[in-house]
């Protein structure tokens, strides 16, 4: 079987590009800027981690109390949102993030700045499963993420949310109501962050409010932001190749926030569109060689029928 | 008996409002102007305000002379500033407005980590000894950091107002925040503007970074975190690009902050109150308190 390290990555590259696919649904394909993922994300783990270790509901009885309770997050903070938008919309969100961290760090009730330990491990058939198996779930759980994701954007949806981020104020005039599908949007995405919490919290297995502050946040923008906003390919490619960086490089360890600030300002610089956003320079180069490729191909065949 | 206590309680957080106010304002009053002339939310501002506090430890380490600190780190801190904006969000003005802002964010992110690397994670101390006393005005404990935070904000906004209103320099940049485009036209310079817009806005911000520091005699590289937040808040609630309102919007939460830690329990820490306070506040009147419809 696999090393157990190599599981560990790939079950940690799963949940990312699960949370980056979530702030993808808000930010890349409605167009509305959040810099607080980390709400939806620590609803999700928090509750999952609270019902498994204060009751007795398992793992996949708790999943869908989770799931519910970030979506409804997503909606709550939605609300609010409606009434600003741009650069208003970002300094809400990050306001939304810091109060959210400090409330879990002056509650008590949520265990305080030490947060939940001892979250049980997933089960299947009744067993406390192992990483491998954790390991198909979490695939499971992005395929079904990417698969909502890629249906979402051909959906109306999907076309409804490109309107409004191209222009909300044309988008309304067709008969689209902005609020509506901004709505949404947040709950949607709020609920696939919260799945990837849920993954998390059973996997490291402790949790505490600094997890799901304002720097994770901005982590998981930077993977978005790094594969292509908008994308459903960019923020999986983002995430995993985050994750795997520190790993391969020692340095980056050390030096992860000043590398993952440098790249972003250079990105920004250079290639704003991301990686594998569309029309970016390595997905220009694709279709490239693709046309190139089949050109090729093409005059093969025609040299082979007629000679 | 209790009344005369509680009056001096007053007494003493009013003071201690007076002081936060100052604090926020010279963030607030940068991040107004910077956000008045580009359009740009400059998050990495916090982190031009932790170099102010770390360059003043330097100096004051070097030299021994409080008013050299002040002095040197506000230049460089200036020049800092005028650097980003030059290099950083010049080339990026075309792009759609969430390009500059995740910049700004990947630069704040990018700094703080840089001031870890340069000056080691542990917390270094300040400690100005002419500055250690303080006084007693019936009943009242005045610190001497209070009295130079609250008189130097109000020197320095003094000389900011008449800088901005009576000199062609302040005309210039007043019409670049009206209208960029109009200003070019009318062959005012508006590149020059931008960038002494950017070095007089870090040199206050560097300014208040080394007076925090001084106060609560503590450096630290994630001192910029929240000051971060709450200054684009406060930018919001002033009405985006309003420097009045930007200080305005800080004196309020200073109050507001020390009275609602003095007389309730709210289980939250201080910042967690300053940032609902900020929500509720933006939710109320998004279009800012002196901004209009």
């Amino acid at each position: 079987m696999l090393d157990a390290y190599v599981v560990t990555i790939l079950i940690l590259m799963g949940i990312w590009s699960i949370i980056a696919l979530g702030l993808n649904v808000i930010t890349g394909l409605a167009g509305q800027f959040n810099l607080g993922i980390g709400v939806y994300m620590g609803t999700g783990a928090y509750v999952s981690a609270m019902l498994t270790t204060e009751t007795d509901l398992g793992f996949w009885q708790a999943l869908p109390f989770a799931l519910a309770a970030s979506a409804f997050m997503g909606l709550l903070t939605g609300l609010p949102a409606l009434r600003v938008r741009e650069d208003s919309l970002a300094v809400l969100t990050i306001g939304f993030v810091f109060v959210f961290e400090s409330l879990l760090v002056y509650l008590p009730y949520f265990g305080g700045p030490v947060g939940i330990s001892r979250i049980p491990r997933a089960t299947f058939g009744g067993a406390p499963v192992s990483n491998e198996i954790y390991l198909l779930i979490v695939i499971g759980a992005l395929a079904l993420s990417i698969a909502v994701c890629l249906y979402l954007r051909r959906s109306w949806m999907g076309l409804a949310w490109e309107s409004i981020r191209e222009n909300e104020l044309a988008a309304n005039v067709i008969g689209i109501h902005p609020a509506r599908f901004k709505l949404y949007a947040f709950t949607l995405g709020a609920a696939l962050a919260g799945l990837g919490g849920v993954l998390y919290a059973h996997f490291i297995r402790y949790v505490t409010p600094y997890d799901f502050g304002f720097i994770p946040s901005i982590y998981v923008l930077v993977m978005v932001v790094l594969g292509g906003l908008g994308t459903v390919r960019g923020p999986v490619f983002g995430a995993c190749f985050l994750t795997l960086l520190p790993e391969l490089f020692r340095f980056v360890q050390d030096y992860r926030n000043l590398i993952y600030g440098l790249t972003l300002v250079l990105l920004m610089l250079y290639e704003p569109r991301g990686f594998l956003g569309s029309g970016s320079f390595v997905v220009r180069a694709a279709q490239t060689c693709g046309a190139a490729l089949r050109a090729i191909l093409a005059s093969k065949r025609s040299y082979a029928a007629n000679p | 008996m209790i009344e005369s206590i509680s009056l001096s309680v007053l007494g003493q957080q009013l003071v201690n409002a007076l002081a936060l106010g100052s604090i926020y304002a010279m963030i607030a009053v940068g991040l107004a102007m910077i956000y008045g002339v580009l359009r740009v939310l400059h998050i990495a501002h916090a982190g031009i305000y932790t170099a102010g506090a770390y360059l003043g430890l330097y100096f004051y380490n070097l030299t021994g002379k409080l008013v050299i600190a002040v002095v040197g780190a506000m230049l460089i801190a200036g020049i800092l500033g005028a650097l980003i904006e030059r290099f950083v969000y010049r080339p990026m003005l075309p792009k759609p407005r969430i390009v500059a802002l995740i910049a700004s964010i990947g630069l704040f992110i990018c700094l703080s980590d840089l001031f870890r690397i340069l000056a080691g994670p542990h917390q270094l101390t300040l400690d100005v000894a002419a500055l250690a006393g303080h006084f007693t005005l019936t009943g009242l404990t005045i610190s001497r950091v209070d009295i130079l935070i609250v008189g130097g904000t109000a020197a320095l906004f003094a000389g900011l107002w008449l800088l901005i209103r009576h000199t062609a320099l302040g005309f210039a940049i007043r019409a670049v925040a009206q209208d960029i485009e109009t200003a070019k036209v009318m062959g005012i310079d508006v590149d020059r503007s931008v960038q002494a817009v950017f070095f007089l806005g870090s040199a206050i911000a560097a300014f208040g970074g080394i007076m925090v520091a001084i106060l609560y005699n503590a450096i630290y590289t994630s001192m910029g975190d929240v000051v971060a937040y709450k200054g684009l808040a406060l930018i919001v609630i002033g009405g985006f690009g309003s420097m009045m309102g930007a200080v305005l919007a800080s004196f309020l939460l200073g109050i507001t902050e020390t009275a609602l830690t003095t007389y309730t329990q709210i289980p939250l820490s201080r910042d967690g109150i300053a940032m609902l306070l900020l929500v509720i506040l933006i939710l109320v009147r998004p279009q800012g308190l002196l901004g209009k419809e």
